[in-house]
């Protein structure tokens, strides 16, 4: 047996979804920041955002009972499913669709404001060694999907540039992000399919 | 149009992982991943770093009344409580969001008139456990929450008997030997867990136990 400080993600979230009232308090608590942070960042609109990011809360509860812990961990799920809401609002909405410079200020440019490293720590430095590494090209790309809710043939027009020079972009980004952010899992050959990078 | 291969899957896992498809081209990839693990396990590992960026990314303040006006989404569209609840929460699902959300207004403004606080001022203890066959296999672990009561189940190492899903329950044992039930709850071979709010003093706990519907204890955790 051993004690804990904080109850762990996995039981706030049974606890959330049983629809206990704590722990409803503790689990919006707990991730809130992050939740909107995620959903600021692809609509660059605050009162959306909001809208948004209370709605990911409430998509969260509804399927708590689905959540499966061996395939991830709380945080992502949940901000999975705060981008999907996002990105469903600027299709749906056609709110503006986020521009390069409106993207994160620390992913884009590589600076993570002091409070961002604490929260984050190791896993936002490795994520911004790994796009540091990749060509310009293929960093906007993937950011503009990430985190723009762009199609590829959106990012292709954004960048002027093909809808195959887009894919191109995307996929080959996203391969070596893979390898150097899980190397252990990179079995596939990182090969450009043809065309501009 | 041909069935789409591995290598056309492959090559489109990041943007099934970025969610960039077309619902065609989305049918077509899925209708492949229900019959190849290579490729799910491709697509899977897309999404962890689509995961990865996300995590990587901003915290961010939300304005002020962002937690009530969870609850007071939560309170519109909770349904009636099922009959199975604990008798001594007594109330609709709908009421206790909307106390909540009372609740949580006070909360705001009493933080407002006395300054900020930190969002951890409420740290719960938790005590976990090993789940244990008879015959001595770990199979998970239970977690028993203080404050708020909480009872979380994770048992990855289960195995069905026969058929891919079972009903449990949980049977704890508290201090004098008074005993509780929790449940019944399913396990299938893609849920494994299982969490429950709890009405008794989780302090006293001295024995949790994964039940069938026959009373053949799968597996329990002993706490000291």
């Amino acid at each position: 047996m051993r004690f804990m400080r904080e109850v762990s993600d996995e039981a706030l979230l049974a606890g959330y979804g049983a629809g206990d009232r704590d722990a409803a308090v503790a689990f919006v608590r707990r991730f809130q920041h992050r939740v909107f942070g995620v959903a600021v960042s692809v609509l660059h609109d605050g009162a959306l955002a909001e809208d948004v990011a209370q709605e990911a809360f409430v998509r969260a509860w509804r399927h708590a009972a689905a959540y499966d812990p061996r395939r991830g961990a709380v945080l992502p799920w949940l901000l999975t499913i705060t981008r999907n809401l996002a990105i469903d609002a600027v299709r749906a909405r056609r709110v503006r669709p986020v521009e390069l410079g409106d993207l994160p200020v620390s992913l884009a440019s590589g600076d993570p404001a002091p409070d961002e490293r604490s929260e984050t720590g190791d896993a936002f430095e490795r994520v911004q060694r790994s796009l540091r590494q990749l060509p310009v090209e293929q960093r906007r790309a993937v950011m503009l999907a990430a985190y723009g809710g762009r199609t590829a043939r959106e990012v292709g027009e954004a960048e002027g540039v093909p809808l195959g020079t887009a894919k191109t972009r995307i996929r080959t980004g996203m391969l070596r992000l893979r390898a150097s952010l899980r190397p252990e899992h990179a079995a596939m050959e990182d090969r450009p399919e043809g065309g501009a990078l | 149009m041909r069935p789409a291969t591995c290598a056309d899957v492959q090559a489109l896992a990041p943007e099934v992982a970025l969610g960039l498809l077309s619902g065609a081209e989305r049918a077509e990839v899925y209708v492949h991943l229900q019959g190849c693990a290579g490729c799910r396990a491709v697509v899977d590992d897309m999404v962890g770093v689509v995961d990865d960026l996300l995590i990587a990314g901003p915290s961010v303040e939300p304005p002020p009344g962002f937690e009530s006006g969870v609850l007071d989404r939560l309170a519109a569209v909770a349904p009636t409580p099922a009959p199975a609840r604990p008798a001594s929460t007594g109330r609709r699902r709908a009421a206790r969001w909307m106390a909540l959300a009372a609740a949580v207004v006070l909360v705001v403004v009493g933080v407002f008139l006395v300054g900020r606080r930190s969002s951890t001022t409420r740290v719960p203890e938790v005590r976990t456990a090993s789940m244990v066959t008879p015959d001595g296999q770990r199979v998970g672990r239970v977690e028993l929450g203080r404050n708020p009561r909480t009872v979380f189940l994770a048992v990855p190492g289960w195995k069905p008997w026969g058929t891919d899903k079972a009903s449990y329950a949980l049977r704890v044992t508290l201090d004098g030997g008074h005993t509780e039930r929790l449940g019944p709850f399913p396990l299938t071979g893609s849920r494994t867990t299982w969490g429950s709010p709890a009405r008794f003093d989780t302090t006293k706990v001295r024995k949790v136990a994964m039940v069938d519907a026959a009373g053949y204890v799968y597996c329990s955790a002993t706490f000291t």
